[in-house]
């Protein structure tokens, strides 16, 4: 029993789309088969009246064409790529002058926040103020102490005062009352 | 239409000499290859036009030594597929599924058209109406594998697909173009 070749098969093979082993088969068989012989010739045919038919509506490019696109070229909005390509050398100094700043500003920060600089004098300060305004009142502290005087003022009684005054022993760095 | 602006840089030597070049050597061919896929010569010069455009802007990466006429083709590709989704609605025809079961199992009849008539007889008017009829995807690929005559593999790097893909529209196309021609001379007749 003969083998024939489909119409597809014989179209891949008009266009070289075949294996070599199976453009050879086919090959073969066409110098055998009048029938798939028959096919293959209206394919190839097919292909020619296609190209005939493009050849005779060959249009020539119209000048208008070439026109318009040197006049787009000209007139058209850059893309964003231009546009920092252009910008990129009057750009490039600031640019790299702002991460430095950033960069400098911002390193501490990745490392976490800053340890808070404030001396113990401003707590003394604040411990002082706060108990001028209220000296007997509950939960400001048993004493205050004053750098300038090292006196020792009652803060929150004066009962307790008298009974802590003369066996309290200051902490320089605190000023807590011991 | 907005007021056109003044682009920031000028166009350059190298690229209006490219540019120039193209358009002289291969302006024919992409037009006409556009006008193959459009079907009108209105839609064909807009696409012409952006087509050399995108070379303009994009000259730097052509690569010596390789298809100018690929590269275009592929540029011109991409910008009618775009234009079609753009136009969605407008344009959209059923595209039948690449994987579908073929029309006779595999196993068609060799039963011979009468091609030869097609040849002898008035071909380019049924022919042009009859690829005006396929799907843009199908016009695409025998544009460039009968037309142009590409090879597969050529078609597919310019189409953006897999050479299955090319094989399978290019047997619809080639069989839908018989039955569409072979309708427009019967009713000539």
């Amino acid at each position: 029993m003969t083998t024939h070749y489909d119409r597809d098969t014989l179209t891949d093979y008009l266009h070289g789309a075949l294996e070599p082993d199976a453009d050879a088969a086919v090959f073969a068989h066409l110098e055998s088969c009048t029938s798939c012989s028959a096919v293959f010739e209206d394919e190839a045919a097919f292909g020619e009246a296609l190209r005939t038919a493009a050849r005779a509506e060959e249009l020539e490019f119209p000048s208008m064409v070439k026109a318009r696109v040197w006049d787009a070229i000209r007139h058209q909005k850059p893309s964003w790529t231009e546009r920092l390509r252009a910008w990129g050398p009057r750009l490039a100094v600031p640019v790299a002058a702002v991460v430095a700043i950033a960069a400098y500003l911002g390193a501490p920060a990745l490392h976490g926040l800053p340890q808070a600089g404030v001396e113990a004098s401003y707590f003394l300060d604040e411990h002082n103020a706060a108990a001028q305004q209220n000296p007997f009142g509950p939960g400001i502290g048993p004493a205050i102490y004053t750098p300038d005087t090292q006196d020792v003022t009652s803060v929150s009684s004066a009962a307790s005062y008298i009974d802590t005054a003369e066996a309290a022993t200051i902490d320089d760095a605190t000023g807590a009352v011991r | 239409m907005g007021v056109p602006r003044k682009p920031i840089e000028p166009p350059t030597p190298e690229a209006s000499a490219f540019l120039e070049m193209a358009m002289d050597q291969y302006g024919k061919a992409t037009y006409n290859f556009a006008y193959r896929l459009t079907g009108n010569e209105a839609d064909a010069r807009d696409l012409a036009q952006d087509a050399f455009i995108r070379v303009y802007r994009a000259w730097r990466s052509f690569q010596p030594g390789t298809s100018f006429l690929s590269w275009i083709y592929r540029i011109v590709t991409n910008l009618y597929r775009d234009e079609l989704r753009r136009r969605k609605g407008r344009f959209q025809e059923e595209i039948p599924e690449d994987n579908a079961p073929q029309e006779y199992g595999g196993q068609r009849p060799l039963a011979v058209d009468p091609i030869a008539d097609y040849v002898a007889g008035q071909l380019s008017e049924p022919l042009s109406k009859a690829l005006g009829q396929l799907s843009a995807e199908q016009r695409q690929v025998v544009v460039l594998a009968d037309i142009e005559e590409y090879s597969y593999q050529e078609i597919a790097d310019i189409m953006g697909c897999s050479i299955g893909t090319v094989r399978s529209r290019l047997h619809r196309a080639r069989a839908l173009l018989r039955r569409l021609v072979t309708r427009a001379q019967q009713e000539q007749k």
